[in-house]
């Protein structure tokens, strides 16, 4: 079994997720210069990235000893990574979240939301970095490698753009043309993404102390792998063929490809958990 | 490891930037928050710890591991916290600390256990079901005497018998063995006595055996002196498992072996932590054939003139023809045998010996160079290989290499038995003598409770009396688990012990519910040493004797009582109580005993002293050397053999050897030879049983005392190693789950897979408790569900690593 | 700032494990905690040879490891609560339990397997030196207990200065990675850290 480390696993992936598909829904409003309408307009499937955000930080506490004492996570901040982490995401979640607050109550202008959407935009974008370093921990030789922040990013990049794409379907402000892009730079970033699977599949069978092989720790290591590109090709193929047989992408469709997605990033997620072993003991 | 990192390039973000600007922005919000960090449970109270009514007691671990320990109990409001062991001095090698291993650091968890034995119960279900009730003592006390009276009237005195049991080897009053030193002895003496044992499951085979060559319990130099010695051999040896006392003789043996400078040469089919890289060389052996490298090794001795010719010829008996007796046939010496001029007409080159020994030709004459030419050697032989079918002649064997080279009786040099110590003289507490003669080897009391009619002196070496006249009624157990889990072949004693009709009555006396107590028909709750008082006695420590006074630390369990106290009720309802007791209490029999030892020896510290500082030490600047007396001065200092030489051949064995019944495949020879065994490596049996299967000590146990220590188990997990050319035959990896089985029964147990043992040997660690599912299937790792109750030829003792056994896997890790 | 530290004669340790039992005991810790560990390392093998098996290189030792109260802790680096913090007084590094949220990052970080976590409390425990026992001139209770007399302990620079300042041994890290207080005489058949010809023989000890 990969998911011992449960908790951990769907706070990464699902908080990678929102923070990618926040980051690129408001960067498009921000680009195309939306109005205060049309910003206001995506609270609904906002409300699901918030979801996904909020999920996110409950499975974070599930993984603590002592969740009461949850607030010291902040004490080391600065210092410990982790303590970024956990700052720069709640601080995220808070200013993100007051944006969309706004956008359902109809408060505040154009101006005050965009504002408030570049400081969580840069506040998540840290949270992201910190997310990395987190686990860019020198004793640790199958997390500090190039393969932690690539597939990082990757989760980011390919959920994101799906749950972004899934934003503007459900509040009906898309374009095939647009989609179609979108679609094409998925294809991109999954065929990057198996490209690290491979890379880092590789390294792996090359990490070992005197005490692990890092292709020991995972009992049948090559069908997860298997199984978790399985799915994200699944994925891909519910997210395109509608684009392919150029009818609409509908939320429908899109979102069955989001659970399929997540299922391969929880899978890969999982894995990399595993994977944990020092060069030592 | 680190190249790997270094080589898979690392993102290279400039951190120390990036944390500067965050630090900033925290501080802030932590103001801004104004919550205190860090959020605390309990700030100051977990740092002071409460120091009240904390007292520190000398008591000491008292079981059979061959050393002794004392424990300085932390108590607090009645209850010990720790235990701590000898912390005073300096630790200077000579006067250094006696310093407990792992189960004396546990002893914690050994009283407060949650198997602890707490009431006098009495058997409900069948015979080793396990199902008791409680009585009160007053009820206990009256069956038992209304029991054995009956059975005293009916069969005899020698129809009850004192089992073997070393729980409480330490002791004085509470010392369970040898059975007459026992209070139970004592009791049933002042009653008309009991059927006697004789020998032990740790050296029936040697002390037999050995007997004949130097005349009583052999001797051999202290580890002490391993520091004079030129080369030092461990045959089977292992102090570092079986004597793993931090003041005992694992640190004798080091420090000393480390002085010497001397080649250190292990002989072992394990790769043993004595080894563990403090050898110089590692040979390992096929069990059961040390008596034929022994051979090869005094051919070439013999062939290349490397033996101590004169020291042969002036205090030796029977190695050539020249000291031959007249009684002996020609060509029966030992040189002789080894150059194929005996019966045999084999001669025992290092060929001959390799292929039975497994050992490359090389390395064995390289060997026997090695010790002919850097003499005296000091050779040690633990007491493992005796343990076996044909242990008696192995020992025999070992102990020509010590006379081949000449070493007996000098500095540096040994006998070829198991190490010796300087002991400090001490009054034990006084005996009765038994009335009755008769004695059995201590392994045949399963056999002289179902056929005891068939049981004669030539036959199973029935001693006192020709033949037994009564068969066992009553058993009296007393600290020993050797009633089902120590003894051989656990199904079959079940079986002869499921009868209630053969042994009527079995008494248990101990502080656990063992394998043992289960098959009791009634139970009474023993006290621990850390419940009373006693002396510590007996730990063997080259030349640094000691003794502890072991004091009671806190009150007893439940309702659990002392032996004494037990025996004196019982001896009152026998009517003796006056002569049991002498009128004292345990405690004045402590100051008694000790009072009469300062007699002996005024220069010992008072009894009030004694209880101030818990342990006394003695330091000799000698060390002992085996029969040192007899090497000066063989005329004057005879030994306590027939000839009182040593004795190669051995007239009296050629008789034993003529005149006992002894089965097709046993010998008995005058001479120290090779023969294969029963269940050794040639048995035919190979073909369907081909491993054979060895025990030895197991830091988690003492032989089974402590076999309940939850935290002992996980520390030091019972496995069989098996090595990875016999595992990967069998599909086996490492941790593996894996069934061992003969004819006898069926063990599961984790594999330890691992280069440290010779293939085609197994090993188990002895004494894990018996648990059995109901199917007889053992899953603690028992050994003796596999060993042979069929004992050896001359000591009629446990062959206990002579077992042939096959391995399956079962389930993977 | 004083540093105190570990000498461990791996040439002396037999892997009794009475500094593990000794630790245990005092300390009052369940089954699953060990803060000192005894680790088994060995290798080598046999080939048969007609009748005889040879032994090529068969080795074994011990390495009797608690925390090293690293100069350059990888667990405190990560622990985001601060509990798990090096002391100035004594160069101990202790985890707080009552500051310790339970988030289990220093035990990813450590390459000793020092810190572990109680599930019951929901907080991390490890040796802390024994730092009370020291401050009143103690030894610490494993090192003490030793029978081997395998274990010494003072300050760093008084052990390096009698033993030198090895820290490197299979299965152990490169001691580059924490620059842990301790110094380790090698066993005759101790093996460089990073290597892969021998095993780790008793994972489910430690
Ligand atoms: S088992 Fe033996 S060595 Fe261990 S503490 Fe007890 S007496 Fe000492
Ligand atoms: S007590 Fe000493 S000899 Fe025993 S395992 Fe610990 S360090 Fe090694
Ligand atoms: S050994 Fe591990 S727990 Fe101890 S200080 Fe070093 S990194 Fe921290």
């Amino acid at each position: 079994m990969i998911f011992h480390e449960w908790s951990l696993i769907f706070f990464t992936v699902l908080a990678q997720t929102a923070v990618g598909g926040y980051l690129l829904v408001s960067s498009r409003a921000l680009a195309m210069g939306h109005s205060v309408e049309k910003i206001n307009s995506y609270k609904v499937p906002m409300f699901v990235l918030w979801a996904i955000m909020g999920i996110g930080f409950i499975f974070s506490t599930t993984h603590l000893g002592s969740p009461l004492r949850a607030f010291n996570a902040f004490n080391q901040l600065g210092t410990a990574w982790l303590s970024n982490e956990v700052f720069f995401g709640a601080a995220f979640f808070a200013v993100g979240g007051l944006q969309w607050l706004l956008s359902v109550l109809k408060k505040g202008g154009a101006n005050l939301q965009k504002a408030l959407m570049v400081v969580a935009m840069v506040l998540g974008a840290i949270f992201m970095y910190s997310m990395v370093k987190v686990y860019m921990i020198d004793t640790v030789p199958t997390w500090f490698n190039i393969y932690t922040p690539i597939s990082f990013v990757m989760t980011i990049v390919v959920a994101g753009l799906l749950l972004s794409q899934f934003v503007f379907v459900s509040a009906k402000d898309s374009r095939f043309s647009i989609d179609r892009n979108i679609a094409i730079l998925a294809i991109v970033a999954i065929a990057l993404s198996l490209l690290a699977t491979i890379g880092k599949a590789n390294l792996i069978g090359d990490i070992q102390s005197s005490v692990v092989k890092a292709s020991e720790l995972v009992d049948g290591l090559g069908s997860y792998l298997l199984i978790q590109v399985a799915l994200l090709m699944l994925g891909l193929l519910f997210w395109i063929v509608p684009l392919v047989n150029k009818s609409s992408v509908s939320s429908i469709t899109l979102s069955v490809a989001l659970i399929l997605v997540l299922a391969s990033e929880l899978v890969g997620r999982g894995l990399f958990y595993s994977l944990h072993m020092t060069s030592g003991l | 490891m680190t190249n790997i990192i270094e080589e898979s390039g690392v993102l290279n973000i400039t951190r120390r930037g990036f944390i500067k600007a965050s630090s900033a922005v925290v501080s802030t919000a932590a103001l801004a928050s104004g919550i205190s960090l860090p959020f605390r449970s309990n700030p100051v109270a977990a740092a002071v710890s409460d120091q009240v009514d904390e007292k520190v007691v000398w008591s000491a671990c008292t079981v059979n591991c061959g050393s002794r320990c004392p424990l300085r109990m932390h108590v607090q409001n009645g209850e010990i916290k720790y235990v701590e062991t000898d912390n005073i001095g300096n630790d200077e090698y000579g006067d250094h600390q006696i310093r407990a291993c792992l189960r004396g650091r546990s002893m914690r968890r050994r009283v407060y256990n949650p198997d602890r034995l707490k009431y006098p119960m009495k058997r409900v279900g069948n015979r080793g079901e396990g199902k008791f009730k409680r009585i009160t003592w007053e009820e206990a006390y009256d069956e038992v005497t209304g029991t054995m009276q009956r059975l005293i009237k009916d069969y005899g005195n020698d129809s009850i018998y004192l089992n073997y049991g070393t729980g409480t080897l330490g002791g004085t009053v509470t010392k369970s063995w040898p059975p007459k030193a026992t209070l139970i002895a004592r009791l049933m003496n002042l009653c008309g006595g009991y059927l006697n044992h004789y020998g032990d499951y740790s050296t029936a085979q040697i002390s037999a055996g050995l007997n004949y060559t130097y005349g009583g319990w052999a001797y051999n130099n202290s580890f002490s002196d391993l520091e004079n010695t030129k080369l030092n051999i461990q045959f089977g040896n292992n102090p570092a498992e079986t004597r793993m006392s931090g003041g005992g003789l694992i640190h004798h043996y080091i420090v000393s072996k480390n002085r010497s400078n001397a080649k250190t040469i292990i002989i072992d089919p394990r790769y043993t932590d004595t080894a563990g890289g403090r050898e110089d060389q590692w040979i390992p052996i096929r069990p059961s054939t040390d008596a034929a490298l022994v051979a090869g090794l005094a051919h070439v001795m013999i062939t290349e003139d490397l033996v101590d010719q004169a020291f042969l010829d002036k205090y030796c008996v029977g190695y050539d023809q020249k000291t031959l007796p007249a009684s002996a046939p020609k060509n029966a010496d030992y040189k002789s045998y080894i150059l194929g001029q005996g019966d045999d007409g084999i001669e025992k080159t290092p060929n001959w010996a390799s292929k039975i020994t497994g050992i490359p030709v090389d390395t064995i004459i390289k060997l026997g160079r090695e010790m002919g030419t850097n003499r005296p050697c000091a050779i040690h032989q633990g007491w493992g290989l005796q343990r076996s079918a044909n242990g008696e002649l192995a020992c025999r064997a070992i102990a020509m290499l010590s006379m081949l080279t000449g070493s007996v009786g000098v500095s540096g040099g040994s006998t070829g038995a198991r190490e010796s110590d300087i002991n400090i003289p001490f009054v034990r507490f006084p005996q009765v003598d038994n009335p009755i003669q008769t004695s059995i080897s201590m392994f045949l009391w399963t056999d002289a409770i179902h056929r005891h009619h068939e049981m004669t002196d030539k036959t199973d070496g029935v001693r006192g009396a020709e033949r037994l006249q009564n068969p066992i009624k009553m058993i009296w157990n007393y600290a020993g688990n050797c009633l089902i889990n120590q003894h051989s072949d656990i199904n079959r004693t079940r079986e002869i012990l499921q009868d209630d009709k053969a042994c009527e009555m079995i008494v248990v006396i101990d502080n656990h519910m063992t394998s043992s107590a289960k098959y009791a028909d009634i139970i009474l709750p023993d006290l621990t040493t850390s419940e009373q008082d006693d002396w510590c006695m007996d730990g063997k420590a080259a030349n640094m004797p000691y003794f502890i006074y072991a004091q009671k630390a806190i009150e007893p369990q439940f309702e659990a009582k002392s032996i004494y106290e037990m025996c004196s009720q019982l001896a009152k309802r026998m009517g003796v109580e006056q002569a049991f007791t002498e009128g004292r209490t345990q405690e004045q029999w402590i100051e008694h005993l000790y009072a009469e030892t300062r007699k002996q020896d005024p220069s010992l510290p008072t009894f009030e002293k004694m209880k101030e500082i818990g342990i006394y030490k003695r330091k000799y600047d000698h060390h002992y050397i085996a029969y040192e007396a007899f090497r000066k001065d063989p005329d004057a200092n005879p030994l306590n053999t027939q000839s009182g030489k040593i004795e190669i051949y051995s007239e009296q064995l050629a008789e034993i050897a003529k005149t006992w019944k002894l089965k097709e495949d046993e010998v008995i020879h005058p001479l120290p030879i090779y023969v294969d065994s029963f269940e050794g490596h040639k048995d035919p049996l190979t073909s369907k049983y081909p491993l054979q299967l060895t025990g030895f000590h197991f830091k988690a146990r003492c032989h089974s005392t402590y076999g309940n220590v939850a935290e002992l188990k996980a520390a030091a997990r019972q496995e069989v190693w098996i090595n990875p050319i016999d595992a990967k035959e069998r599909g086996i990896e490492h941790g593996d789950m894996v069934s061992i089985y003969n004819d006898r029964g069926e063990v599961r147990i984790a594999a330890k897979v691992t280069p440290r043992i010779l293939p085609r040997v197994v090993a188990l660690g002895e004494g894990a408790w018996y648990a059995p599912d109901g199917q007889k299937v053992d899953h603690a790792g028992s050994i003796n569900v596999l060993t042979t109750q069929r004992p050896s030829p001359l000591a009629k003792g446990n062959p206990q690593h002579s077992n042939l056994v096959q391995i399956k896997a079962v389930q993977k890790a | 700032m004083k540093q105190y530290g570990f000498y461990i004669d791996s040439s002396k340790c037999t892997g009794c494990k009475t500094c593990q039992l000794a630790c245990k005991d005092y300390r009052d810790l369940g089954i699953k905690q060990n803060y000192r560990r005894v680790y088994e390392y060995e290798g080598g093998s046999f080939v048969q040879d007609g009748d005889t098996w040879l032994q090529k290189d068969v080795f074994s030792y011990y390495l009797s490891i608690a925390c090293n109260h690293c100069s350059d802790p990888a667990c405190v680096k990560v622990c985001p609560s601060g509990a798990m913090h090096k002391r100035d007084e004594d160069g101990f590094v202790v985890v707080d339990e009552d500051v310790c949220i339970g988030c289990q990052h220093c035990s990813n970080a450590c390459p000793y397997g020092a810190p572990q976590f109680n599930k019951e409390a929901g907080h991390m425990t490890k040796c802390d030196g024994c730092y009370e026992r020291v401050a009143e001139g103690k030894q610490p209770m494993c090192v003490e207990s030793c029978p081997l007399r395998a274990l010494e302990f003072g300050e760093i620079h008084i052990l390096r200065e009698k033993y030198g300042t090895n820290a490197d041994v299979a299965p152990l890290p490169s001691s580059s990675l924490t620059l842990p207080n301790i110094v380790i005489k090698l066993n005759k058949n101790a093996k460089p850290t990073g290597d892969t010809t021998g095993f780790l023989a008793n994972p489910k000890e430690v």
